[in-house]
């Protein structure tokens, strides 16, 4: 019994063992697909996220590229290094120039017959899918049973005759929802591409290629039509011509400038439009040089024009043509003329009461009506600085119209500058000496040849800048004036140990009436005229005219910049004040 | 006594001119226009004339250039005495003769006065 309890039992313990045996090794089996089933998933998971990676690289990528066939090439390089492939074959429709572009990237060496297959298939795809335009020339060439050229790319341009597609898919390409292409992929090897999963990563990378390109071209034509609304809808003539001097633009406004239509025509028939401007030679410059040329006073019978062109570059920065924009300015030349007209009348109508006021005044003073007490003087006195001051503001004006139309007259005249100066200072020197002030001429070790100056016009300017410096110099100040040959220039300095200039008002100191505060504050006389027409004489006659008032932060004094003197430059060229032809004189 | 012409249509400065030319010991004559100047050159034949240049009826320059063609007037002494700065009556006016061109608002009487002396020698 025992025995048999112990064979029972003996023999119930070896039915139980072999279940474990089976029990364990079911497990075991179960564990080993479990692992493999976890290193596939593993896998697939690292696959995914490197693809993932690949997916945000190449979305990266193609942020700023705008042309398919560049998207396709780098969507190309991602499905290299991802997908297992023999033949990836892109058809794209180039609408500039109505062709189909197919590339060809091969992994492995394939037959003629394989490429054959592909080029078939992808037309007969476009035939059926793209749009319209695109799918009649595809339905065209497959009719007519032409061929496309490939290029071919990739590891092996070597055709061998022996490789068959096996399995593959195609995919649509396009911009947006247009398919202007389509891509093929296909192997050599069974049973490839069989889950969603890989058709889907390429649909993926094509989709994000086209939806890329999408907004950038619509960001583009957005941009593009705004510009062209703006260009249509100015003033101003726009012209654009391309390389070949074809214009390829002419907005209405130029049109009408021009009598000219559109487009389609030389941008040489623009030269004999305005006789008295050299536009040849502006659009010559422009495009050599890359730079804008302006030019003032083109004329077509009774308007005038401003007229600028600037090359035209393309996104690389080559210059691709260039833009010719006209400015009418003929409302202005004739609100000048009025402005003119209505300065040389007032001031004449202004001068003839001053005139009066003055010489009675003078008169009372003279005793010419009888004798009058000191009150009675000093008031007379008030009156006569009031009416001098009054005359030299009309006489100001006069000249700042002269000077804005171009009609005042250059003559310059040989002169001795030392000659010259010294008169100026010895003008000056009661007041000069009224105001306690010394001005001292430090003249150069060698008395420089004459010059030609206009010595009115140059008077003016030393004068100015002279009584400047001595008038916002402290009592016992001291102005010292210098003059030295510079190159090929003269250079004359008038500095003063006076206010200075203040930081803020330094940029506007050369301004028509502002005067700085600091300066109204010493002194309340002074337009604010004088040096702007200083600095307008010496520009146009090639002269310069500047200032260096320092900062106190040189001095290492924070705040502004008064109190340190202001030193005036001006610079002759030695060939003289450039001459120009105009109606009048300086009016003083 | 030297005898002097004002030939100016602005009342207030010809008075003004005449009291300073009366004080000064002048003989003076008044004209308003190119035309009663010319006749008053002619009746009067001044020592020199004070001239102005925009009047009514005849201006100065008419009256300067139609002067120098006459017996008379062809060699009296003129100042041009204007307001109107204009470089073209400056060099027509010194072409015919003129002595000098004086802006009005830019002399003192005084010096009008002495420039007509310094011409006449006086």
């Amino acid at each position: 019994m025992v025995i048999k309890n112990e064979d029972m039992a003996c023999g119930t313990s070896g039915v139980l063992e072999k279940k474990t045996d089976f029990a364990v090794a079911n497990l075991q089996k179960e564990l080993d697909e479990t692992k493999i089933k976890l290193t596939i998933s593993n896998n697939l998971l690292q696959k995914r996220r490197y693809e993932l990676e690949a997916l945000k690289s190449l979305s990266d990528e193609l942020t700023d590229i705008i042309d398919l066939e560049q998207a396709v090439d780098i969507v190309n390089r991602y499905l290299w290094e991802i997908l297992d492939y023999s033949v990836a074959a892109y058809m794209i429709f180039d609408p500039t120039d109505k062709v189909f572009d197919c590339r060809v990237y091969l992994k492995e060496s394939v037959s003629e017959r394989y490429l054959d297959v592909a080029e078939h298939e992808l037309m007969v795809y476009i035939a059926l899918n793209a749009q319209s335009g695109v799918s009649a020339f595809a339905k065209d060439i497959i009719d007519k049973n032409e061929r496309v050229t490939m290029k071919k790319f990739g590891l092996s341009e070597k055709v061998d005759g022996s490789v068959q597609p096996k399995s593959g898919f195609i995919i649509s390409l396009g911009i947006g929802d247009k398919t202007l292409g389509a891509l093929y992929i296909s192997s050599s090897k069974d049973n490839l591409y069989t889950t969603d999963g890989e058709q889907e990563l390429v649909r993926t990378m094509a989709s994000i290629a086209s939806i890329s390109i999408a907004r950038l071209q619509e960001m583009i034509n957005s941009q593009h039509s705004m510009n062209e609304s703006l260009v249509e809808s100015l003033n101003n003539g726009v012209i654009m011509f391309d390389a070949e001097q074809r214009v390829i633009l002419m907005n209405p406004a130029a049109q009408k400038m021009t009598g000219l239509m559109r487009e389609g025509y030389s941008v040489t028939e623009l030269y004999s439009l305005f006789p008295n401007i050299k536009l040849k030679d502006m659009i010559e410059k422009s495009i050599k040089t890359g730079k804008v040329m302006h030019i003032e006073g083109a004329q077509v019978s009774r308007f005038f024009y401003e007229i600028y062109v600037s090359p035209v570059r393309d996104f690389k920065k080559r210059i691709i043509g260039g833009s010719i924009i006209i400015h009418d300015v003929t409302h202005l030349k004739e609100v000048d003329r009025m402005k003119t007209d209505f300065v040389s009348v007032a001031s004449h109508q202004l001068r003839t009461p001053l005139t009066a006021i003055n010489w009675y005044t003078e008169m009372l003073q003279s005793g010419d009506a009888g004798d009058l007490n000191q009150k009675q003087r000093d008031f007379l006195a008030e009156i006569y600085k009031g009416g001098v001051r009054m005359v030299q503001l009309v006489n100001d004006l006069l000249n700042v119209s002269r000077l804005e139309t171009g009609r005042l007259k250059i003559d310059p005249k040989l002169t001795d500058l030392v000659e010259f100066i010294e008169d100026v200072i010895h003008e000056l020197e009661v007041w000069s000496k009224g105001r306690k002030c010394g001005v001292i001429f430090q003249k150069p070790k060698k008395n420089p040849s004459k010059i030609a100056i206009d010595s009115v016009l140059m008077r003016q300017v030393i004068h100015n800048l002279i009584t400047n410096a001595v008038r916002y110099s402290p009592a016992n100040g001291e102005v010292v004036i210098n003059l030295l040959e510079k190159g090929e220039k003269y250079l004359v300095s008038v500095a003063d140990q006076g206010i200075g200039i203040p930081k803020d008002a330094q940029g506007k100191i050369f301004q028509k009436f502002f005067r700085a505060d600091n300066a109204r504050a010493v002194e309340g006389e002074g337009s604010g005229i004088g040096l702007y027409i200083a600095k307008m004489i010496m520009e146009a006659s090639a002269g310069r005219l500047w200032f260096v008032s320092p900062t106190l932060k040189k001095k290492g004094i924070k705040g502004g910049a008064e109190g340190y003197g202001t030193t005036f430059y001006v610079t002759i060229p030695k060939h003289g004040m450039a001459a120009h032809e105009g109606e009048r004189g300086l009016a003083s | 006594m030297k005898k002097i012409l004002i030939v100016e249509d602005e009342d207030s400065l010809r008075k003004a001119l005449a009291e300073k030319f009366l004080a000064e010991k002048f003989e003076v004559l008044e004209a308003v226009n190119g035309e009663d100047g010319l006749a008053s050159v002619e009746k009067n034949n001044p020592d020199l004339i004070l001239l102005d240049i925009i009047m009514p009826i005849m201006d100065g320059m008419t009256m300067l250039k139609e002067l120098r063609k006459t017996k008379f007037g062809k060699d009296v002494p003129v100042i041009i005495l204007t307001n109107s700065n204009n470089d073209d009556s400056l060099s027509e006016s010194l072409a015919s003769g003129a002595y000098d061109f004086l802006i009005k608002s830019n002399w003192k009487i005084q010096e009008v006065v002495d420039k007509v002396k310094e011409r006449l020698g006086a």
